[in-house]
Parts: structure tokens; sequence; C-alpha cells
């Protein structure tokens, strides 16, 4: 076909297109009502709390840079930030606060919806905001250690698949990993990650060990350098890496490919070695909960971070601490979301003296608890009448 | 002050409320004149208009000028505001809440668009305010909204359906009657031949000896054809009940809560110095989308911000309080007000931060986060009429304010 041809059907299809995104825009808008507009101050707010997701080639399913790509969304923002799924933070705000949280500001949360729910306005036309690039890089710069993967191919037909690595480190002497991260090739279909140490040694609930879960990877978080601890890798150790890939409808039917990297930040020094306590509750029914458990703690720790058993992906938590003299604190309550499950690393360690009893509540939501349907390729899922499982990650204090 | 209005609300730049006398000075001084106007949108004047083709016009509105993109007229320039108005008759615009001095009912917020004309010159309708021809200075005028009047008009409880087109308001007219009053996007009572097809039922839930028996008496058409009428035997105050209302013959049943505490109040009759607030044409028929709907102008929401933390809590309680009495009177349509209102006061709560210790400080934030989410779950369903989704988004607005009153320096 000769290429003038071409771009008079390409250009048709584009004023087809228009048209009829126009017509959806004068059916879908409300009376222009909000003081905000999204130049002057809506977009700084989506660059800043959204942008490493929801720009072109980024793994959200639709960019929210411009004017036109978040207009139609304004009933999905309003609907996300009201029931506290976007940003994907799912920790409720409380005492306690914690690192590297992607959450909006009240006035932020305001500004947002006062301005979808008063006509979505755009502003002065002068102040376009720039273009919002995908940004493609180590957040906390070059690691000292990178380990690459196999490419990874999606097939057309494919639309989600897990896959899992084992990757050699070839290190000659045990090293100190203060964090671990992941490169995505193609970020548009990495959806979730995890980075582990490969080990034969089973969970003993009733020990602290060593924390053999380096990294869990979401889209748009900046990795944690653990500051008050690391973790200790063995001379040669290998570590399993687990991807989750998923194409949005953008790259449905298309083949996809990605080779992503393994960063790791190392330590010179030796670093105090984070371990982790395992709180398990008796077996459960996914209908009968709430079910709550506990653990005395038998030394002095302290507390980096908190995370819910990777099968765990509908559920609600509430964990609290009693001190010997009787006085609580409520340490983090969380909804766990499929495909949010994350680490939730303390704005500062909690020191829990010894004697300190650790409660926990959870409620499983009945048959959501077992999603994802059979035959998904998503990680483990919670088997109904397993223990629910949780863990803290201590170090010892010097 | 309060200014009677006949067809539309006219009154005189000098003696009409805060912001918009404010915003004709600051034009007289060579001021930009939009400084504390509503913001502006565009709209077609087919809006709701039935088409040829038996369809009705959608709501169009733009954030530019230039034409429809359905019926392709040029587009004209609203400006919305929400004014202070008597709950039914006579029009009284006032900036804030207050009584109205007719009837000392309490003022009732509505949404209106907002222009300016000339004495004597009602073709002159202008997007700002500014001079006439013959030098003197324009006055302002308001225009209803669709959407603009959530207000009842017979003393009951007013809803949107879910249609988003109609409202509809349930009275306890006498002991054991109920009327169910249906309205279009105006608030302009249907006519009698459109309230035909409309049928539906009461429900009431009896509990005796332990056992809860459901009843259903149906919805007859009054014989003017101004509204439904149900007699439901034993009803005693305060009366729960379920109003299941088909609003056209192959539409869905929707579902209103209705609780009643006394017997609806009539208004009294107008008075003779005062007239209806005209609306525009009603349109003929019902969309069959819902359209976009303005329940309130929030970002128009002005709430004096009192000067002290200790202050601040006390009004956030009061607005509690207000929305727990309205939802107990079954005024769900009305709690959007007050949500909105304490919204406001907790987000300026965030300048007294740097006031705070800092165990006080950190949480400070949370708190503000979890009652704006809540006033914004209130606004949402408020206006629906479905009890239990009201009274689920108050637990959390209640759980959000007790977290709010931690704040105050002297313990409430």
């Amino acid at each position: 076909m000769t290429s003038p041809i071409r771009r008079q059907l390409a250009l048709a299809g584009l004023v087809t297109l228009a048209v009829s995104l126009n017509v959806q825009r004068g059916e879908t808008h409300k009376p222009i009502t909000s003081k905000y507009t999204y130049n002057e101050d809506v977009f700084p707010v989506l660059r800043e709390r959204c942008g490493r997701c929801h720009v072109p080639g980024g793994v959200a399913p639709m960019s929210l840079m411009t004017y036109g790509d978040a207009f139609p969304w304004g009933e999905s923002i309003r609907a996300e930030i009201i029931a506290g799924h976007m940003p994907p933070w799912h920790a409720e705000p409380g005492p306690v606060r914690f690192r590297n949280a992607p959450t909006l500001t009240a006035a932020e949360m305001d500004r947002m919806l006062v301005w979808v729910s008063g006509g979505s306005p755009q502003g002065n036309p002068q102040n376009v905001p720039p273009p919002v690039l995908l940004h493609h890089d180590w957040p906390m710069g070059r690691p000292d250690l990178v380990l690459p993967l196999p490419e990874v191919t999606m097939s057309p037909d494919a639309s989600e698949t897990v896959r899992e690595f084992t990757i050699p480190t070839r290190t000659t002497r045990p090293i100190w990993v203060r964090s671990a991260d992941l490169l995505p090739g193609t970020p548009s279909i990495v959806r979730n990650a995890t980075i582990s140490v490969k080990t034969d040694t089973t969970d003993d609930p009733g020990r602290l060990r060593p924390e053999e879960l380096l990294a869990i990877w979401v889209p748009g978080d900046d990795p944690v350098d653990a500051e008050d601890g690391g973790f200790r890798l063995p001379v040669s150790a290998d570590l399993v890496v687990r991807i989750h890939y998923r194409k949005t409808y953008s790259y449905e039917g298309r083949e996809m490919t990605d080779r992503s990297n393994v960063g790791l930040y190392l330590s010179e020094s030796p670093l105090n070695e984070i371990q982790r306590l395992t709180l398990t509750s008796p077996p459960v029914a996914v209908t009968d909960t709430p079910v709550s458990f506990e653990r005395t703690l038998t030394e002095e720790l302290r507390v980096l971070a908190f995370r819910p058993d990777q099968s765990l992906t509908n559920a609600r938590l509430h964990v609290t601490t009693v001190s010997a003299a009787g006085e609580r604190t409520s340490v983090i309550q969380l909804s766990v979301r499929p495909d949010w499950t994350r680490r939730y690393w303390f704005d500062r360690p909690l020191l829990l003296p010894q004697g300190t009893r650790v409660e926990v509540l959870a409620v499983l939501n009945g048959a959501d608890t077992l999603l994802p349907p059979a035959g998904s390729p998503l990680p483990p899922q919670f088997v109904d009448g397993s223990p629910v499982r949780v863990m803290l990650d201590v170090v010892r204090n010097r | 002050m309060a200014v009677r209005l006949a067809l539309v609300l006219c009154a005189a730049v000098g003696v009409v409320l805060g912001s918009i006398s404010t915003s004709v000075s600051a034009r007289q001084q060579g001021q930009p004149a939009d400084i504390d106007l509503p913001p502006m949108s565009w709209t077609c004047p087919m809006n709701g208009v039935a088409l040829p083709d038996g369809t009705m016009h959608a709501d169009v509105y733009e954030a530019e000028k230039g034409n429809c993109p359905i019926c392709n007229m040029a587009l004209v320039a609203v400006r919305l505001d929400t004014i202070w108005t008597c709950p039914v008759h006579a029009v009284v615009a006032e900036k804030h809440a207050g009584a109205c001095p007719i009837d000392r009912r309490a003022l009732v917020p509505m949404t209106v668009a907002v222009s300016w004309t000339c004495a004597g010159r009602p073709e002159i309708d202008r997007t700002t305010p500014g001079s006439c021809p013959d030098g003197s200075a324009t006055v302002v005028k308001y225009t209803p909204r669709p959407h603009g009047n959530h207000n009842p008009q017979h003393g009951g409880q007013f809803f949107m359906a879910p249609d988003n087109w109609h409202h509809l308001e349930g009275a306890l007219s006498q002991p054991r009657l109920v009327r169910i009053y249906v309205y279009d996007n105006y608030t302009k009572p249907l006519t009698r031949d459109r309230m035909r097809p409309v049928e539906g039922r009461v429900i009431t839930n009896a509990a005796a000896a332990g056992v809860t028996r459901e009843r259903s008496v149906p919805l007859v058409l009054s014989s003017d054809g101004r509204y439904l009428e149900a007699r439901v035997d034993g009803l005693t105050l305060p009366a729960s009940l379920v109003a299941k209302v088909r609003l056209k013959a192959d539409g869905p049943e929707h579902h209103f809560d209705f609780t009643f505490t006394g017997l609806s109040e009539e208004p009294p009759p107008p008075q003779a110095s005062s007239a209806p607030v005209q609306t525009p044409t009603t349109p003929v028929q019902i969309p069959t989308t819902p359209a976009p709907v303005p329940t309130g102008v929030p970002a128009r929401i002005d709430v004096p911000i009192p000067d002290t933390v200790d202050e601040i809590v006390a009004q956030i309680v009061e607005r509690n309080r207000r929305i727990g009495e309205l939802i107990d009177r079954g005024r769900l349509t009305d709690v959007w007000l007050p949500a909105f209102e304490a919204k406001e006061l907790a987000l300026a709560m965030g300048a007294h931060a740097a006031e705070m210790p800092t165990y006080k400080r950190t949480s400070l934030e949370p708190a503000i986060q979890r009652l704006l989410r809540a006033a914004w779950l209130l606004d949402g369903f408020g206006d629906l009429g479905n009890l239990a989704q009201v009274v689920a988004a108050y637990g959390d607005f209640r759980a959000a304010v007790s977290g709010i009153e931690s704040f105050a320096q002297v313990p409430r």
C-alpha cells in the first residue's frame, strides 16, 4: 500500500477518533465549579504522586500526565481516592509512620476530589505542563552488584504469567546487603516481584531466623535502605527472583518481552543482621474469622518492618503491641489487597522490650481470601484451613 | 439582608452578598473581574430538550467556548454558585445560612447560575459585573439550574432518583397517610400525565412477639394527579418505611428509605408579594442515561474558620451532631452540607500543626484525611436516599470526628 493512502486512512481514523472523543467529553463534562484546575493544581500532584506508573509506558493501564489523558478517568480517580485504593498504600493512617508511603495529603486529596466533582477544568492553556517521561533508572543510583535476569517472552495470547528464576551471585565472600531492587526491562508489564536468598531451611515459628526475603518489589516504590540492619548473604549464594507479569489492555494481543535486572546495594562493613519473627495463628477457615493470635518477646528487639505472608491477598490485619505494663500501641492496620502485598518499613524502628506482647487480629474476607480463581498463574494463595502468618523484620539491640 | 425576587432573583449590586459585591468593586477599580467569581462552564441551551428523534438532549458542559457536539448550537457561558434561600416559595438570596424572613424556617442551599443584568434591560445577561449602558452598575441575577434545588417542597424528605433526573419527596401528611411527590430535574412537580405511569408501594416492618412481619401497601395516584398516596394502618411514630417506586412503566423499581419522627409540616401558602422562581421549559422525556449531577458546589462552601483549634474542633463536633440529627430525621439529602463544612474546618486545622506538640502533630494529618474521606462518602450517598449507605458512611465520619476531638487543648 502506498504511503499517501495509508496516511489518508490514518488521518481519517484520527479525525473519527477525535470527533468521538469530543462527543464523549461533551456528554461527560460536569458544570465547572472547581476552583482547582489541571494545569495549575492537579497536574503537580499527579506528577509527584502518580507519575511513576500513570505515565506513557508505565505499568498502569492509563497515563494521567496530560489533561487529555486524565480527564476521562475523573470518576475513577474520585472513586479510587475515596475508597483508599489509590495511591496503592493500604495501611490506615495512624500514630506509627512508615517510610516511602506513597500517600496524598488531605489537602491534595481534597484538591483532586474538588477538581473531579467540579467539572475537571483544564486551566490556563499557557500553563500546559511539560511532557512527563517514564523514569526508567535505579532510584537509589547504580547498585553495587547488578544481576541480569533471563529474557521472558509473553506470547500474544498470554495476558498474565509468573516466572521464577534462580540467579547465582558468584560472590567469593559473605556480603551484607543494605537494599535490593528490581529494574524492569519493560516496565509496562512487570506487575510485582520478590527477591529472596535461596535457602533449604524451613521456618521455625518459635525462633528468630535470618530473613531471606530481600525485597518485595511493587511498581512506584523506591527501595528502602534498611540502615539499622542488613541481610547477610553467604558465599556464592543463589537468589530466587519471582516476577509477576501482566499486560494491560494496551498490549493485549501483542508479543511482549522483558529482561529485568536485580540490583544489590552492599555494605563494606558488617551490619546488624535482619531476622524474621513469624507470628502464626491456629489453622483457620476463611469463613471463621476474625482470628487473633499473639506472641510475647523473650528478648528486646527493634522492629524495622512488617509484612503479611505472601499467600494472604485479601484480608484485614491489625497489629498491636502491649507493653509489660499493659500499655497498648496500634502498630499497623491494613487491608491486604491482591497485587499490592508489600513490606511496610517503619519510619523509625520500634523498640520492643522483653516481655512485650505482639497481638494480631486478622479478618479474612470469606471466599475472596482464596482469590484469584484456580488456573491463575499468580503466586500461591491462602489455603482454606491453614494458619495466617505475619512477619516482623527485626534486629537484636546491640 | 434579604432580597425578594420575581421571576429571576435580582438584587442591586450595592446590597447583595459579600463575594459578588466585592467582585464588582474590584472591577470598578480596574482589577481582574473574575477575582472572586465562580468558575465558568460552557453549556448547551438545548440541554434537556426533546429532540426530533424522540430522545432528549443530554446535558452538555464544556470547559471552553464552542459549539455543542450534539446539536452544534453555540454553547453559552454559565457560572454556578450556592445561595441560601427560603425552603419553598418566596425567594431570598443570602450568602450564609440563616432564617427565612417569611416563614422563619431555616434557609436552604440552592445551586443557581449567577449572571449580571441591567434594570429594565432583561436582554442584557453577562457573566461578569460591570456598567450598564446608562452608566449604572449591573445587578446580579440568579437563575435556577437542574438539580440546583434538592429541598423538600412539602415538609417531607427529598431524594434524587438513581436515574439522576427524577426527584422524589416522601411526606407523612396525616397520621398513617404517606404521600410521594415526584419532580423533574428542576424540582418542578411532574404533570398529571407524567405521573400516571409512576407506581410504587410502601413497605413497613412490624415486630410483634419477636417476629418481624413485612407489610406492603400499594401507592395510589391522587385524584388530582399531584402525588401518590398510601394509607398504612398501624403506623406509629417514629416511623421507618421504604418506598419502592417505579418511575416509568418499563423502568426498575427504586428503593428510598424514609424516617418520620413527626408529621410533615406543609409550608404556609406563599405571600401575595412573593412570586415563584421561574423554571426553564421542562424537558419532556426522561434521559436514558444518567446525566452529570451538580448536587452542590463544594468549592463554594463558605464556612468561617475560627482562630483556635479548640473552636475549630467544637465546630466540627457541632457539624457531626447536626449530621446525626439529619439522619435521625430522615433528611439524608441535607447531610452533605455539614459534612463539607466539617471537612473545610478540618483542613484548616492543618495550619495549626506547628502549635501542637510533636506527638499530636504526627497524628493530625491522618485524622484530617479520615474525616475528609468520610465527608466525601456522605456527600456521595446522601442524595440517593439509601439509609444503610448513609449510616455506614456516618459511622466512618463519627470515628473520624472522635479522632479530631483529641486535638482539642481543653479535653471535651
